[in-house]
């Protein structure tokens, strides 16, 4: 089941036409890589999906309902999860509470502030308290994220998103500045994921990671798609070729 | 009634037309789109608010003149904040208070001390352009990096600031430059007065001559770099360090000209360092931030509108002119709202929301 | 002991305006300079509803602060989404619309001149006419609304107002509606301020629009800034180190014409160099801010 239909999208910013009639199509429960060389409108396109900035023309289809004027945050409750290219965790605050924000039943509403709260907190914190056992940073749950090594708080951002309960994660190069360790790491985390059920899609640079990893690539350049299909058939494709090497055939 | 509609449908597509052929970055076209859109704005005005039965052609006529007078003295003022806003991407909320700088400094040495006119000018100027760089150099350079919101509070407390020291220095009285003002007879109705003449046309000048100077100048030049890409423009060797700097001399520059000659025409209090600086503020959002014609159109705009919309009667009741003042201000909020990125400016998703 | 009444009195009063803009700038993350015009409409249409109109202190007190709430609630709609540059500029627009609003209006609001005479608070119909009861009547509003703030920030709904004002991006993608909470934040943040305005009005019994200036504002920011914006006990902190530092300075031998202007000279001061050097105030908490 398509969990992720992407129709005709156009996005100009800036005098360019940063995505530029992308189509393609995410199934549920896979690895879905978004690659292309620097500017090539990855991360706009992430973007777009999550709504934070929004589309000129096109339509953004998720479960097969239509994306088109919903803000991020609604994009956000009805499943999709976000990681930044540069990490955007709480820094001031420890890394269990950045987890206790992701979920959506944290009853942080304002007219939430009127329950008894003491147990509910507890509660959350040990479902956060969970997660970050599954990522082994348990021991660093109170410190401050902002003093997490660089690869611990990719994984807190990663375990953030999945506590907000999203079934789409959208991870904007999970593996870039991260050493072997915690790289397998991250993609250990990932394929858990995906047994869970979740679909992930990720913007990366790393061929090898993308190239193992991935059920399924979508190439962008220029801000259009491509190339689109296994990780096989778009190594061979001569287009691709072209736009990363300049190579023409 | 038929031709006003006529002129003003021609006047706005001409207006539109010009700021769209911006991009081309010719002087007489920017000089055109300031016309167009004064005219723009007079015929709009004349077709909104005027009355035929109730109103004198002549005593519109006159708010006209003088809004044209004000719309010179705003554009000046406006210019200097879009200019910094440019290049440091910062909003001098102290702006006002160095144009009331430069008129107190002026003041002193011209009416207190009783020398010449081009000394005082020189002294004046010398004056605000020290305490300029003092106030670069110890408030500003320590923040560079820091979030936004540090250097905006602290322009905030600038403006405080400098605004109660003229208030300590120099009594918080009103004063006017009074010398050598004539006054020239225009019709029975219409008077203008020799100081309001020099107002546009340093004004316009000095308008005539940034734009030479951006657009011919090396420094000019390298002054647009910086605003537009400061990483390309560091990486092209261009001192920005000097270039931070010397916009904000010239920013001051602009100020201290529009504080003196509004010194000559108007009582200047201490406190009216807010107004000019809101005003400003509001021309430069007006025209569209990031753009130098834009300010300078928000500037006449808002002079334009300033003294039209105080002259007309809207069905019967005229605004009175102690809310003068606040009609910049509601003017600066109802363009926040409907239309943020202004006439000349970038788009609004960019620009004014997060 | 009046006059320790009085200062105790008048340090309750600022204590709640300034923990009401901690709320909407250390908490809220927004800089929004009409702050004190918030505290004015409280006062003003407290003062208007018992003097001219003959409400009681307590309707008209409830009356000022829910006036100063909804126009918060007003402002805060179309503006919460504002860059912090905007934000001020609209802020200041709407601050001095106010001012020169009741500036001109002399005939509702008595103009420059103010409104005087406005009746002290009379709970139970004893009046409190001395400085030692209206020092205890504001201790146990103060207390109050004090331990009400301190309930708000220490829920999951403070931790996620700071989440906002820690990366607005990240937590939109979260799922928070950031936009209704900044609005929550500022009309909250708004109805303090608006209470200890009508409060201040009742208790000084006078009130005139030279406590709305720009000038005043920046009272409000240093103090804000100063303690330590983002923190609780910050604002608590600075009003007592504030209000101590401004009735020390009336017993030094300086003119009035000058003490005015110096005042501000000093705070402006005093603020700009927390700014360079210590942003986080004294009991500071740091504030980031990322990008798009």
């Amino acid at each position: 089941m398509k969990i992720l239909d992407i129709q005709h999208l156009y996005k100009g910013l800036g005098g360019i036409q940063a995505v530029q009639n992308c189509s393609f199509s995410v199934t549920e429960g896979s690895i879905t890589a978004l690659i292309g060389p620097n500017g090539a409108g990855k991360t706009t396109m992430f973007n777009l999906i999550n709504g934070i900035l929004h589309h000129d023309s096109g339509h953004i289809l998720y479960r097969e309902k239509s994306l088109n004027g919903l803000q991020a945050y609604q994009r956000a409750r009805l499943g999709i999860g976000r990681t930044f290219q540069a990490i955007r965790l709480f820094p001031e605050m420890s890394a269990v509470e950045n987890v206790m924000l992701g979920f959506p039943h944290y009853q942080d509403n304002f007219f939430d502030i009127f329950h008894p709260l003491a147990a509910h907190e507890r509660h959350v914190q040990e479902e956060a308290m969970n997660l970050l056992r599954e990522i082994h940073l348990d021991e660093k749950a109170h410190l401050p994220a902002g003093s997490l090594s660089y690869g611990q708080q990719k994984l807190v951002e990663i375990m953030r998103a999945v506590a907000s309960g999203a079934d789409l994660l959208l991870l904007d190069e999970p593996a870039a500045g991260v050493n072997r360790t915690l790289l397998n790491s991250i993609i250990a985390l990932i394929k858990k994921l995906q047994a869970q059920g979740k679909t992930i899609m990720i913007v990366e640079h790393d061929m090898g990671f993308v190239m193992n990893l991935s059920d399924h690539v979508i190439v962008m350049d220029y801000g259009k798609e491509i190339a689109d299909g296994t990780p096989k058939e778009v190594q061979k494709n001569p287009k691709v070729l072209e736009a990363y090497l300049g190579v023409k055939k | 009634m038929a031709t006003a509609k006529a002129g003003a449908g021609g006047a706005f597509y001409l207006l539109y037309k010009l700021a769209s052929a911006q991009n081309q970055q010719s002087r007489i076209l920017s000089l055109a789109a300031r016309s167009a859109r004064g005219l723009a704005e007079f015929t709009t005005s004349i077709l909104i608010c005027y009355n035929p039965q109730e109103m004198q052609l002549e005593l519109f006529l006159k708010f006209v003149l003088n809004g044209f007078i004000q719309g010179s003295l705003y554009a000046l003022l406006a210019l200097g904040l879009s200019l910094l806003y440019g290049v440091l991407r910062f909003a001098n909320l102290a702006h006002g208070e160095y144009a009331l700088m430069g008129s107190f400094a002026f003041y002193t040495f011209y009416v207190l001390l009783g020398w010449p006119l081009l000394p005082s000018l020189a002294a004046g100027f010398g004056i605000l352009f020290i305490v300029t760089l003092l106030i670069e150099r110890l408030t500003f350079t320590p923040v560079r990096d820091a979030p936004p919101l540090i250097p905006l509070v602290i322009s905030i407390a600038l403006g405080i600031f400098l605004k109660n020291l003229l208030l300590l220095i120099f009594e918080p009285r009103s004063r006017l430059i009074t010398a050598n003002s004539s006054i020239l007879q225009i019709t029975d109705f219409i008077s203008i007065t020799s100081a309001q003449i020099n107002i546009a046309v340093v004004a316009i000048l000095l308008m005539i001559a940034l734009t030479l100077f951006l657009k011919r100048t090396k420094l000019g030049k390298a002054i647009r770099a910086v605003a537009d890409d400061r990483e390309a423009a560091a990486i092209l060797g261009i001192p920005i360090k000097r270039i931070v700097t010397i916009t904000f001399l010239i920013s001051a520059f602009l100020a201290g000209t529009a504080g003196i000659l509004a010194a000559f025409d108007q009582n200047l209090h201490p406190n009216a360092g807010t107004a000019f600086t809101v005003k400003a503020f509001a021309a430069v959002i007006l025209g569209g931030i990031g753009s130098i014609p834009g300010a300078v159109a928000g500037g006449y705009i808002l002079g334009f509108a300033e003294n039209i919309l105080i002259s007309i009667p809207f069905w019967g009741w005229y605004i009175p002119s102690n809310y003068k003042d606040a009609l910049a201000y509601i003017i600066l909020i109802l363009v926040l709202y409907i239309r943020p990125n202004g006439i000349f400016g970038k788009s609004a998703e960019e620009i004014a929301r997060k | 002991m009046e006059f320790i009444a009085n200062i105790i009195a008048i340090m309750c009063l600022f204590a709640l305006l300034y923990q009401g803009y901690n709320l909407i700038l250390g908490y809220g993350g927004m800089l929004h300079v009409g702050h004190v015009a918030f505290m004015g409409v409280g006062a003003y249409v407290s003062a208007l509803l018992t003097v001219k109109a003959g409400f009681s202190v307590l309707s008209g007190v409830t009356l000022g602060t829910l006036a100063t709430g909804l126009l918060a609630l007003l402002l805060a709609i179309p503006t919460v989404r504002f860059r912090e540059d905007y934000l001020v500029a609209a802020t200041l627009g709407m601050g001095e619309i106010i001012r020169i609003f009741i500036l001109n209006e002399r005939k509702l609001t008595g103009g420059s001149f103010g409104i005087v005479n406005i009746p002290r608070p009379a709970p139970f119909g004893v009046e409190l006419a001395s400085n030692v009861d209206m020092m205890i009547f504001l201790l146990i509003i103060t207390t109050a609304v004090m331990l009400c703030v301190w309930r708000i920030v220490h829920t999951p709904f403070g931790r996620s107002i700071e989440s906002i004002r820690e990366d607005e991006i990240a937590a939109s993608a979260l799922g928070k509606n950031v936009w209704l909470k900044k609005v929550q934040i500022l009309v909250l943040g708004a109805l303090i301020a608006g209470l200890a305005g009508a409060l201040f009005a009742h208790h000084i019994q006078f009130i005139d629009p030279s406590s709305i200036t720009l000038d005043r504002m920046i009272l409000v920011l240093l103090a804000v800034m100063l303690g330590g914006s983002g923190t609780f006990w910050g604002p608590i902190f600075s009003t007592i180190l504030l209000v101590g530092l401004f009735e020390a300075m009336r017993f030094l031998p300086i003119p009035s014409h000058v003490l005015g202007p110096l005042r501000w000279i000093i705070y402006a001061a005093i603020l700009i160099i927390i700014m360079i050097h210590k942003p986080t105030g004294l009991l500071g908490k740091k504030f980031s801010r990322k990008k798009l």
